[in-house]
């Protein structure tokens, strides 16, 4: 395991090693079709494993790496481990095919230095690293240090560009995540304080898996409050509101491959942690109507949020940052659902990553060749640029869950067990969901086809190239249309439920 | 005769005086100064509450603390202020001594915590709410991180005071997390100062909705 963890190693150290600017971008590229391969490679040969034979999958993961070394801080504890492994790996694969593009066309146009394109390059592996270290983190300790490490590594690439409003991101993003994150270090200690009552030593009581094995002896009232302090904590990095704040300037500031890192998996990261404690203080308490009731609350509220500034947007990558937020709201709604909600947030959290990653891949195209964020700025796309308007309509389509799109799939489920447990919760959530897709086709019907006022001819260009980012939406999409379809099938289904218990 | 839960006793104090002491000053020495003091009373506290709880070798975690919270943090901050040649004069919501007095309500919140917070040391609370009531109640951006940090030395001595610290290398990882934290945010700071001619936090307003 260590060894293929060095690949992201050998990767950030390679941009500094290389001497042009091409060669950088290309040896990025060995390195994540080398590590992505890896870990692509070991999820699928888990999971496989794990469906058609029945392994073990924390038995079949162990005598790979931890505990031959004597460590046991990394764990392979779930399915779900390994899928977001895999989710990890096929997001940093795409992200760095399509940075190859982006960051050269913006070093070519001199927007980045050399030195900023070996600090990109420097900074997104040991980012890619510091998340599948928090996914597999069994260690409390090393879990910490992972979220913060994605908050750090992170924060140089939102302020890449050093203009006055990348600046600004950045200085929000590293307070507020780090305070979170430090808010939700004072609940993790208070889960091993729980493990040191109940009995465990000092190292076990901050092993997560030796947690969850002690769970009836733990005090309620000290998990519930360790559990609210991890809640908002994490709940920050996750960009539940109010907590968000941070989220849509950094998301829309950073280079967009690194946005789609961001939307598309580190969300997803840290959702997946704040699962992990939701279901040690449900075993504590023994039962989850408690915890279901936050995250049915936190998520609404973040769905709502976002309607709101959804309807008004100015901003085509905050409009898809704010799509986040609405999106992780949609999550925490599914996980306060019981069985069938955890379900469909883990049809969900696939993919709103394959569409959110696509759509931000696509955003960066727009603002490579139309040079502006703005929706206003943005007219008549359909015809300047076809081919990446095209793929820009598909993607909303698809984030805004209309059938072939496995988003529909999982909002339906989402929403049919909403209506049983909590209907008129759920009918204000449809209402908000009906907002979001209006404002976002309104907005982009804007960007496809609105003439602009020098007139349509003189403003025309029709010799768009195909470019390696236009691939990777491409097979993005396709995925989505494939896997949706499937999703639906009761095989493939089975197997998500498996992951789905398996947290 | 001194005893080891006296020493205890004395940082815990240490600690909590000079986060308190350092609230209101209103310039960037004195406020490093009194950040360093209490660091090095965390120091302390560690030093003690770790033999007290049995650990044979608290000295080494002491040591690294002491060199990244009293000497490196400071040093560190000081150089991007004066680099960008920032003003040593801090900028603030509240004066100094309406920011002790709202202190003061923090350590009396932080006893009505404490209570019903169960095993929760009653220095920790007040550290992380004293840290954050900083970085409200001022506006520059050198306070912020060191509210920030004061909010941490709140969690470091959580971890000491009821858990008997964490093993070696999370220690030394959470302390070198913490401080590339700093390091990022001063180097933030130096590119606010350099854009904005100002340290004020008001000054960042482009990304309103």
């Amino acid at each position: 395991m260590f060894i293929f963890l060095n690949i992201f190693l050998f990767a950030a150290a390679s941009a500094f090693l290389a001497r042009t600017e091409k060669q950088i971008r290309m040896s990025a590229l060995f390195f994540a079709v080398l590590g992505s391969g890896a870990f692509l490679l070991l999820s699928a040969v888990f999971l496989s494993g794990a469906f058609r034979y029945g392994w073990n999958v924390p038995f079949a993961a162990n005598w790979f790496y931890a505990d031959r070394m004597n460590l046991d801080w990394l764990r392979a504890s779930s399915y779900y481990v390994w899928f977001m492994v895999a989710l990890i790996s096929f997001t940093y694969l795409t992200a760095i095919i399509a940075s190859v593009r982006y960051i050269g066309e913006e070093s070519r146009e001199h927007l980045l230095t050399l030195d900023k394109v070996r600090l990109y390059f420097f900074c997104v592996p040991l980012f890619i690293l510091s998340m599948l270290i928090a996914v597999f983190a069994d260690h409390l300790g090393v879990l910490w240090i992972a979220l913060e490490g994605t908050t750090l590594t992170t924060t140089l690439l939102v302020a890449l560009y050093r203009k006055d409003a990348s600046i600004e991101a950045a200085w929000k993003f590293i307070i507020l995540c780090s305070v979170g994150i430090g808010i939700s270090m004072i609940g993790l200690l208070m889960m091993v304080h729980a493990g040191l009552e109940s009995g465990l030593d000092v190292f076990k009581a901050f092993s997560y898996a030796s947690l969850r094995e002690q769970t009836g002896l733990f005090p309620v009232d000290a998990v519930k409050l360790a559990f609210v302090f991890i809640l908002v904590g994490i709940g920050t990095k996750v960009g539940f509101v109010p907590m968000h704040t941070w989220l849509p300037d950094a998301h829309s500031k950073t280079p967009s491959p690194v946005s789609a890192l961001l939307s598309g998996v580190l969300l997803n990261v840290a959702f997946f942690v704040l699962l992990r404690f939701k279901i040690l203080t449900d075993s504590t308490l023994g039962d989850s109507t408690w915890t279901d009731h936050l995250m049915i609350g936190f998520g609404l509220l973040s769905v709502v949020v976002a309607a709101f500034f959804i309807l008004q947007p100015r901003n085509y990558k905050r409009m898809l940052a704010y799509s986040s937020v609405e999106h992780m709201g949609l999550m925490g709604f599914a996980s306060g659902l019981g069985p069938v909600g955890m379900l469909a947030l883990t049809i969900h959290s696939v993919f709103h990553t394959l569409a959110k990653s696509a759509l931000f891949f696509t955003a960066g195209e727009i603002l490579l060749s139309q040079k502006t964020t703005k929706i206003s700025g943005v007219k008549n796309l359909m015809k300047k640029a076809p081919i990446t308007a095209t793929l820009f309509a598909l993607g909303i389509l698809a984030i805004i869950a209309i059938p072939p799109s496995g988003l529909f799939t999982s909002e339906f489920m989402l929403v049919g067990a909403g209506l049983l447990s909590v209907p008129w919760l759920t009918i204000v959530l449809l209402l908000a969901l009906s907002m979001i897709a209006f404002s976002m086709l309104k907005s982009t019907m804007i960007m496809l086809y609105a003439v602009d006022e020098e007139g349509t001819q003189e403003s025309v260009d029709h010799t768009e190239r195909f470019t390696l980012t236009h691939a990777v939406v491409i097979t993005q999409i396709v995925l989505i249309v494939l896997l949706g379809l499937l999703v639906t099938t009761p095989t493939v289904q089975n197997a998500f439920t498996l992951i789905s218990q398996s947290i | 005769m001194i005893t080891l839960s006296l020493w205890n006793n004395v940082f815990m104090g240490g600690t909590l005086l000079f986060a308190i002491v350092m609230m209101g000053k209103p310039r960037l020495p004195a406020m490093l100064r009194y950040f360093a003091l209490s660091s090095l009373c965390l120091a302390g506290l560690i030093v003690t509450s770790s033999l007290m709880h049995g650990e044979e070798q608290p000295y080494t975690i002491a040591a690294i603390n002491v060199f990244f919270k009293v000497i490196l943090a400071p040093l560190i901050l000081m150089f991007a202020a004066k680099k960008v040649h920032a003003s040593m004069a801090l900028k603030f919501y509240l004066r100094p001594t309406a920011t002790y007095f709202v202190a003061l309500l923090i350590l009396l919140v932080s006893v009505f915590v404490s209570m019903k917070m169960p095993g929760a040391p009653y220095l920790s609370i007040a550290l992380v709410l004293l840290g954050l009531m900083f970085m409200i109640v001022r506006k520059d951006l050198y306070s912020q991180i060191i509210g920030f940090m004061t909010m941490e030395n709140g969690i470091a001595a959580y971890g000491v005071l009821m858990i008997g610290g964490f093993p070696f290398m999370i220690e030394t990882g959470i302390l070198f997390v913490v401080i590339t934290g700093a390091v990022l945010m001063a180097v933030l700071s130096r590119h606010v100062q350099e854009l904005y001619a100002t340290g004020d936090t008001e000054s960042l307003t482009e990304l309103t909705e």
